[in-house]
């Protein structure tokens, strides 16, 4: 019973106005925000390593990968620690986000495919729409993310998610 | 129930491949000394085992390909057969074929069957040819006369009274197999007995309480016989009479006498059968009886405790893994300890320290190997190249039982080969070039281990050749690796031998020099934060030597602070330490400071880490040395001797190559890990 439960359970979180999801199979433990140790001469969205029941963690500033601002810490700001595929290896990181929103139960017919719209480029890192009342969410596709160097856009990804919806909207009237 | 056969499997895929390299090594020995016969008994046991294992845990071609290996090595034994390097060679070659032939994954390639099929031809080749060759020689009497010779003419009938231990099943023999080989050497008749059977409700099905009264004619001998019950020997007690020098099975009154005897009696006497010995006129009567009684008395498990042991290696990761973790609760241990400055709480601190340290050495102990364990393949290569490129070398060890981190062992191999390979290909020259310099034309290539103070240093010395600098140099301005007016030292241009898409060898040969070459070899070898370093002597030979940090996991560390952020420098690499002010830095015009009069180069760790804020007026400089350099390196404070368990950054910071590792300190928080030979070697290419 309990895997049917977790099968369909996704964790919505926010990075700046945007609404995304990821599989909860995937997330391993929410942090709160702790001090972050720095290393120098990485790229801008890696804010650093903590200290994770000693292990050394990865910390992503999931802000600036998606081409936004900096985070700044805040009451809400947390550490999602997850797990993703990087070269053939599972390889644990925490991404901070501005808030962790809650956890959803989707059936399937709510999960639609990817869209083939838009930037094809920006489309390889969803991997589902999910629809929760009329409303949709990205699931993101965390191993494409990390699998490149370079910045996603959330202006564009934002844009995906309208044109879904909108979409939506006009095929339901 | 096929998870364990699969367990059965790769503890044999592991024991077949410590077969192996035994074989190796014993060939590598026979090759000295070709009429040992220890030696090879003890290559023919080791093919019989592969020829039994393989057959039992389902590897067909490896049980098939070493009953070929062992029929060449019977010949030898038995005397029909001298040890050559011809055969020797096919045997080298062989044992490659017999590592491919427990690894699944080539086994399934589509080359192999080819390969297997030629190697098999090869052999059959070269055993004929052999065969041919060396019975004209033995006409004139070279080979040696076998001492039971005048058993191995004609049939005899053998009594065998085979009693297996008890516990002869726990190592997965099957003993229908033995009988079944047995019945394969000639006519066998074969009387199981199950007088010690006990009831079914004490019976354990593990333990084997059958026993086997065996007749036998063959005209194999006894040594043969005794070979089919190699493996079980041990454990049971096997008797062997000659009953008569003649097939007694060819007599119906015997066989009609074996079959009321079976009947009728429980226990066969040999006396019930004394008649048909006595009606052989050509016996020269009675012989005492052979008694293999290896077990004697003592069956009850093994005797011989064993000096080592093989532990999985998991285990060992664990363990290691639950030190880390000790030492960094030892550290937060030595924290609390310090702020509330207890007498009693001190002590105890200290001496947990203290058993904290040695722990720490004792585990790292235990996942230590010792580089002999490289040798084999060294040998072996030395022997198949020089042959193949007609050069004469002579390879030694010193120093082999120095012990490496298992992981090391693996990542060096492939340098050490690459490096071995090289000096025989472009050090040592052709046995008459070397006549005609002066020297001894059968060349050495020496490797010597040792520890120097938290390293390990391995050097490779040739006597060949050298490196011709100017070649070098002429070379390095064709690739336009340095300007034509460019003046380097000495070591400076043996240094460009590392550099990539440099290789000296005017031509690329099979052997070495494709382009790839010694950079690899230092960029691998730097992978396990080693050092390789080069010295030569035209027409004297040259030293490749390799140091390399003692353990991997723990180091003990100098922490230092650069902004707000915590580092660990290696105290193995760490000299000195000077105090500095920051404006002095800022100041100088070229990274350089002197020290104690000595001029050294510095880096400004506050800019290379691009360290926001302003830096403290007083600062310290950190002189860290290492084979090759002295480098000074600024850092806004020494705090302090730890021990620093290293963890690894991970994947996503792999581009970050100043950085080795971090470590998480007592108060849990975490210091980063500098690697001085980066960020040496970086400051020197700027």
């Amino acid at each position: 019973m309990e895997n049917k439960n977790s099968n369909n359970s996704y964790l919505s979180f926010r990075l700046g106005e945007e609404i995304f999801a990821l599989h909860v199979s995937q997330v391993h433990k929410i942090l709160e925000m702790t001090k972050v140790t720095e290393v120098p001469k990485s790229p801008d969205y890696m804010k650093g390593v903590i200290n994770l029941r000693g292990s050394v963690l990865p910390v992503v500033d999931t802000r600036v990968k998606f081409g936004m601002t900096p985070i700044e810490k805040s009451k809400s700001t947390s550490i999602l620690v997850i797990e993703i595929e990087l070269g053939g290896e599972s390889v644990m990181v925490g991404l901070l986000v501005d808030a962790v929103h809650a956890v959803l139960k989707l059936e399937a017919e709510d999960l639609l495919p990817a869209p083939r719209i838009g930037n094809r480029y920006q489309s390889e890192f969803i991997l589902n729409m999910a629809k929760v009342k009329d409303k949709f969410f990205i699931v993101l596709n965390m191993d494409a993310v990390f699998s490149m160097e370079e910045h996603l856009s959330l202006k564009e990804l934002a844009e995906v998610r309208e044109k879904v919806t909108k979409d939506h909207l006009s095929a339901s009237k | 129930m096929i998870t364990s056969f699969e367990n059965f499997q790769s503890r044999f895929i592991e024991e077949a491949l410590d077969n192996i390299n035994e074989l190796e090594s014993t060939l590598l020995e026979l090759d000295l000394s070709p009429n040992d016969k220890e030696l090879l008994e003890k290559v023919f046991r080791i093919m019989h085992s592969l020829k039994g294992g393989g057959g039992m845990f389902g590897f067909e071609l490896l049980s098939e390909f070493s009953h070929h290996m062992e029929n060449i090595y019977d010949k030898i034994r038995s005397g029909h057969l001298a040890v050559t390097s011809k055969l020797l060679s096919v045997t080298f070659q062989s044992v490659d074929i017999l590592r491919d032939l427990v690894n699944a994954e080539v086994l399934a390639s589509p080359e192999m069957a080819s390969r297997y099929k030629e190697m098999v031809a090869t052999i059959e080749n070269v055993l004929k040819e052999e065969t041919e060759e060396q019975k004209s020689r033995t006409a004139v009497g070279i080979l040696s006369k076998q001492d039971d010779h005048s058993e191995m003419t004609g049939t005899v009938t053998w009594y065998i009274h085979f009693y297996p231990g008890a516990h002869v099943l726990e190592n997965g023999t099957n003993l229908l197999y033995l009988i079944d080989e047995l019945e394969q050497m000639g006519q066998l008749k074969a009387v199981p007995r199950l007088l010690k059977v006990p009831d079914l409700e004490a019976l354990e099905p593990e333990k084997s309480c059958i026993f086997w009264d065996l007749f036998l004619s063959t005209d194999m001998g006894k040594a043969a016989i005794m070979d089919v019950f190699m493996f079980v020997e041990d454990d049971s007690t096997i008797e062997i009479h000659r009953l008569s020098q003649s097939d007694l099975f060819t007599h119906p009154k015997f066989t009609a006498r074996l079959d009321t005897l079976c009947e009728s009696k429980m226990e066969i006497e040999l006396s019930d059968l004394n008649e048909f010995m006595a009606e052989r006129p050509e016996e020269e009567g009675f012989k005492a009886p052979v008694v293999f009684d290896k077990a004697g008395h003592t069956s009850e498990g093994k005797k011989v405790a064993s000096s080592s042991i093989r532990v999985a290696s998991d285990k060992i990761d664990g363990l290691m893994n639950l030190v880390s973790e000790l030492v960094i609760t030892q550290e937060r241990l030595n924290l609390i300890a310090a702020r509330y400055q207890i007498p009693e709480l001190k002590m105890v601190t200290e001496n947990v320290q203290k058993l904290t340290g040695q722990l720490r050495d004792n585990a790292f102990s235990i996942s230590l190997i010792p580089i002999s364990n490289m040798m084999a393949r060294f040998q072996r290569l030395v022997r198949d190249l020089s042959t193949q490129l007609g050069k004469r070398v002579e390879f030694t060890a010193t120093g082999t039982e120095t012990e490496l981190d298992k992981t090391m062992i693996e990542s060096l191999t492939d340098p050490l080969l690459h490096i071995i390979r090289n000096s025989i290909d472009h050090g040592i020259e052709l046995p008459d070039v070397r006549q005609k310099a002066g020297k001894n034309p059968k060349g050495s290539i020496q490797l010597e281990a040792g520890y120097s103070g938290a390293n390990v240093v391995i050097k490779i010395l040739d006597d060949g050749a050298g490196v011709d600098c100017e070649r070098v140099r002429r070379k390095a301005i064709e690739k336009g690796l340095i300007q034509e007016e460019e003046r380097l030292t000495k070591e400076e241009l043996l240094n460009l031998l590392f550099v990539p898409g440099f290789s000296t060898s005017s031509q690329v040969t099979e052997v070495s020099g494709r382009g790839v070459g010694m950079d690899v070899v230092k960029r691998n070898i730097a992978a396990i934060r080693g050092d390789v370093h080069i010295e030569s002597e035209p027409g004297k030979g040259s030293c490749i030597s390799i140091s390399l940090p003692l353990v991997l996991s723990i180091i003990d560390g100098l922490l230092v602070r650069i902004g707000s952020t915590q580092y660990v420098i290696p105290l193995s690499l760490t000299d000195r330490i000077y105090p500095a002010n920051s404006q002095m830095l800022e100041d100088t015009f070229i990274n350089v400071v002197t020290l104690d009069g000595v001029q050294i180069p510095f880096i400004n760790l506050r800019k290379a880490f691009e360290v926001a804020g302003p830096a403290p007026a007083k600062c310290q400089m950190v002189v860290v040395k290492q084979t090759g350099f002295t480098i000074a390196l600024s850092v806004d404070q020494v705090i302090g001797k730890i021990q620093a368990v290293l963890k690894p950054l991970g994947k996503l910071y792999h581009h970050q190559k100043m950085i080795s590792a971090a470590t998480i300190m007592g108060d849990g928080t975490i210091a980063l890990v500098l690697d001085a030979n980066t960020i040496a070697r970086e400051v020197m290419e700027h």
